[in-house]
C-alpha cells in the first residue's frame, strides 16, 4: 500500500466526516391496524464514528426505531439512508445488513448446532468465498471480543455474557461501518452489562464504528456521545427540541 | 462453511425425526424401486423367454387377454411354415397349472420335432419323447428349487409324468419351465387340436427389412389372428400391463404420503428455528438464499432417503421375486433408468416438501421473530 491517499480514498473520507452514517426523516409505523402509533414522523441522524443511544420507556418505539433503521420493518411512512444511499426493496436492505450494517440483539440468537466460531462465520456466507479469508476474520474478531479460548464451543456451554460476546462479534462479521444494538444488555448482569458496553466503545474505537444502542439503562446512555431520547412514538436529541 | 454442511448440521441435530422421515420417503422409494421393477419384470421375463428359445414372431388368438387365454388351431402352423420368409413354425400350448401341494408353474408343450426344442441346453438327461407314461423335462431352477431329479415324477393335470430332461436357460421363466409334448398336454388338458399360440422363428441370415416385410405377410394372410414380435408381445401382455397400471398408482400414493411426512417434517423444523433463520435475514441473508437453505435440507434429506430406498426396493423385489408364490415366473427389471427415476423422483420430493415451509418462513417478519412477537 502506498503512504499517499487516492482520490477515491479522499473522497470516502470526506463523505463519512459529510455525509451521516445513517439519516431518518419522517420514520411512521403503526402496528395494530392504526390502534399502536409506534413511530410518529421521527427524524434521526447519527454521525459517522458516533455512539448514539437510543432510550425512553417501554413501549416508546425504540427498538421499533432500530429494526426500521436496519430493514427489518418496513415503515408506513418516511425514509431511511444509510452512508448516503436510500435501500428501496428488501434485497437492497439484505445487502447493507451484509456490508456496512452489523445488528446485535438482547437475546444472542446464536445458532445451537453451530460453534461460536462457526456463528461467526454465518453472515460470511455468500459474502466471503475465501475459506483462508473467513478463517483470518473469524480469528481477528475471537481476539476483539476476547473469545478465542471458546471459539469451538457450542452455545449451550457458554455463559450469557460470552454469548453476546459471540454475538457482537457475528454483527462485525463483514466489518460493519454502522452496529445497531438492541438492548445487547438486557439479559446479562450488570458486570457482564459493563463489559459489554466498553467492549462495544473499545470496537468503535479500533474499527471507527458508528454504534447505535437501544437502552433504557441510564449508565449505558450517560456513556453515549448523543442521547436520542422517545416517548410515545416521537423523539428528540438529549438537550436538542422535538425531532 | 456453506449451505450444505448447515443443511447436513440440522439434520444430525433432529436424529430422530431425520431418521423417522428418512424411513418414510425411504420406503416410498422402495416399494416405488421394487412394484415398478417387478411390474417391468413380467413383461420382461416373457420376452427374454421367447426370445432365447428362437422365437422372433407370435400369433395368437386376435382379442385374448394373454397367452394363456389363447386358443388357436395347431393346423395353423403348417400354412404358417410355408409363408416365405418363414424359418420354421411351431404349435404352442401354454398352460399355468398347480402342483399338488398348491404351487404354481407354467408348462410349455411343443410336438416333438418343433424348434423351440433346439434351443434348449441339456444340463441333465433327455428331451421328451413319445412313451406310454409321459415324460417331461424340467428347467433347472425349477429343479434346484423342489428338489427334482431325472427319473422322478411329476404330477401335472392329474397324471404322472416322468422327468427325463433337466435344461439349463437364461431366462427365469424357461429355467422354471415344465416342457412335455403338445400331445400329451392336448389330450390330458381335453384341447385336441389347439394350442395357445404358434411360435415363428424368421429366417436368420434375412436383413431386418425382410424380418419386416414378412411380420407383414403374416399379418395380411392371417388377418383374424393376432400377429406381434416377441418384444412387443411381452409389452402388450394384459398382466403386465396390470402389473405396471397397479405398481404406478401405488407409487403414486406412496410418493405422495412422501412430500406430506417431507412437508410436516421441514415445517416443524422451520417453524421451531424461525429465529434462527429470522437471524439469518438479520446478518444479510437475501430471502433467495434462505429459501435455498431450507429447500437444500429437504433435498438433501430425500436424496439421502433415496439411495437407500433405491437399495432397499432392490433387495425387495428380489426377495419377493423368489417367494414360492411367484418364483420362476418374475425377474425383477431393475434398470439404471428406473433407478434415476426414483433419485428425480427423491429429489422432487424434497423439493415438493420442503418449498412452502421455505417460502412461508421468509414471509414471516423477522423483527416479529426477533422480538418474540
Amino acid at each position: 500500500m502506498s503512504g499517499r491517499e487516492t482520490t477515491a480514498q479522499a473522497k470516502g473520507r470526506h463523505d463519512r466526516q459529510t455525509v451521516p452514517a445513517i439519516r431518518a426523516r419522517g420514520l411512521a409505523k403503526m402496528f395494530q391496524d392504526g390502534a399502536v402509533h409506534a413511530l410518529n414522523g421521527i427524524d434521526f441522524d447519527a454521525r459517522p464514528g458516533d455512539m448514539t443511544a437510543i432510550t425512553g420507556p417501554s413501549g416508546s418505539g425504540k427498538s421499533t426505531l432500530l429494526y426500521a433503521l436496519s430493514g427489518l420493518i418496513v415503515p408506513d411512512d418516511g425514509e431511511v439512508s444509510i452512508c448516503g444511499t436510500a435501500p428501496r426493496n428488501p434485497r437492497d436492505w439484505a445487502r447493507l445488513r451484509s456490508g456496512p450494517i452489523g445488528l446485535i440483539f438482547q437475546e444472542d440468537w446464536l445458532l445451537p448446532n453451530l460453534t461460536a466460531a462457526e456463528n461467526i462465520e454465518l453472515p460470511m456466507i455468500g459474502v466471503v468465498s475465501s475459506q483462508s479469508a473467513r478463517r483470518e476474520r473469524i480469528e481477528r474478531l475471537l481476539d476483539q471480543v476476547n473469545a478465542r479460548g471458546f471459539a469451538h464451543r457450542y452455545p449451550a456451554s457458554l455463559s450469557g455474557g460470552e454469548r453476546q460476546r459471540i454475538a457482537i462479534a457475528r454483527g462485525l462479521a463483514n466489518r460493519p461501518e454502522i452496529l445497531l444494538a438492541d438492548e445487547p444488555t438486557g439479559e446479562l448482569d450488570s458486570a457482564n452489562s459493563r463489559a459489554i458496553i466498553a467492549l462495544l466503545a473499545r470496537l468503535r474505537e479500533a474499527e471507527g464504528l458508528t454504534v447505535v444502542i437501544v437502552t433504557h439503562d441510564s449508565g449505558i446512555a450517560a456513556q453515549c456521545d448523543r442521547r436520542f431520547e422517545m416517548i410515545d412514538g416521537t423523539g428528540r436529541y438529549d438537550g436538542e427540541g422535538s425531532a | 462453511m456453506n449451505l450444505l454442511s448447515l443443511a447436513w448440521r440440522n439434520l444430525r441435530a433432529q436424529k430422530i425425526r431425520t431418521l423417522a422421515t428418512l424411513a418414510g420417503v425411504a420406503l416410498a422409494v422402495a416399494s416405488f424401486v421394487a412394484l415398478v421393477g417387478l411390474a417391468r419384470g413380467v413383461g420382461e421375463t416373457l420376452s427374454v423367454a421367447l426370445e432365447t428359445r428362437g422365437t422372433d414372431v407370435v400369433v395368437t388368438e386376435a382379442g385374448s387377454a394373454d397367452l394363456f387365454a389363447s386358443v388357436i388351431s395347431d393346423s395353423l402352423v403348417t400354412e404358417i411354415a410355408a409363408i416365405p420368409g418363414v424359418d420354421a413354425a411351431a404349435a404352442e400350448m401354454t398352460r399355468m397349472t398347480s402342483l399338488a401341494d398348491g404351487r404354481s408353474l407354467i408348462v410349455s408343450a411343443w410336438a416333438e420335432e418343433a424348434f423351440p426344442w433346439q434351443a434348449l441346453t441339456l444340463v441333465d438327461g433327455e428331451l421328451p419323447f413319445a412313451a406310454d407314461t409321459p415324460t417331461a423335462a424340467i428347467g433347472e431352477g425349477l429343479a434346484e428349487r423342489y428338489g427334482l431329479e431325472v427319473g422322478q415324477t411329476i404330477e401335472l393335470f392329474q397324471s404322472e409324468f416322468r422327468i427325463v430332461g433337466i435344461v439349463g436357460a437364461r431366462s427365469v421363466l424357461a429355467r422354471n419351465l415344465v416342457m412335455i409334448l403338445l400331445g400329451d398336454a392336448q389330450r390330458l388338458s381335453f384341447r385336441e387340436g389347439q394350442a395357445t399360440s404358434i411360435s415363428i422363428r424368421l429366417d436368420p441370415d434375412a436383413p431386418a427389412e425382410a424380418h419386416r416385410q414378412t411380420i407383414e405377410r403374416l399379418q395380411a394372410t392371417f388377418p383374424a389372428y393376432a400377429v406381434d414380435e416377441t418384444e412387443k408381445l411381452a409389452s402388450g401382455y394384459t398382466f403386465a400391463r396390470i402389473a405396471d397400471v397397479l405398481a404406478k398408482a401405488i407409487s403414486i400414493v406412496a410418493f405422495a404420503s412422501a412430500v406430506f411426512a417431507i412437508f410436516n417434517t421441514m415445517s416443524m423444523s422451520v417453524h421451531e428455528r424461525r429465529g434462527e433463520i429470522a437471524i439469518m435475514s438479520a446478518v444479510g441473508w437475501p430471502r433467495r438464499r434462505i429459501v435455498v437453505y431450507i429447500v437444500v435440507e429437504g433435498m438433501l434429506l430425500t436424496t439421502v432417503a433415496g439411495i437407500a430406498g433405491a437399495a432397499l426396493g432392490v433387495v425387495a423385489a428380489h426377495s419377493v421375486s423368489t417367494t414360492p408364490t411367484i418364483a420362476g415366473f418374475i425377474h425383477p427389471e431393475i434398470s439404471v433408468m428406473l433407478v434415476v427415476e426414483a433419485a428425480a423422483m427423491s429429489l422432487a420430493i424434497g423439493l415438493a416438501g420442503s418449498l412452502l415451509p421455505a417460502l412461508r418462513t421468509v414471509s414471516l417478519s423477522p423483527a416479529s421473530v426477533l422480538r418474540g412477537k
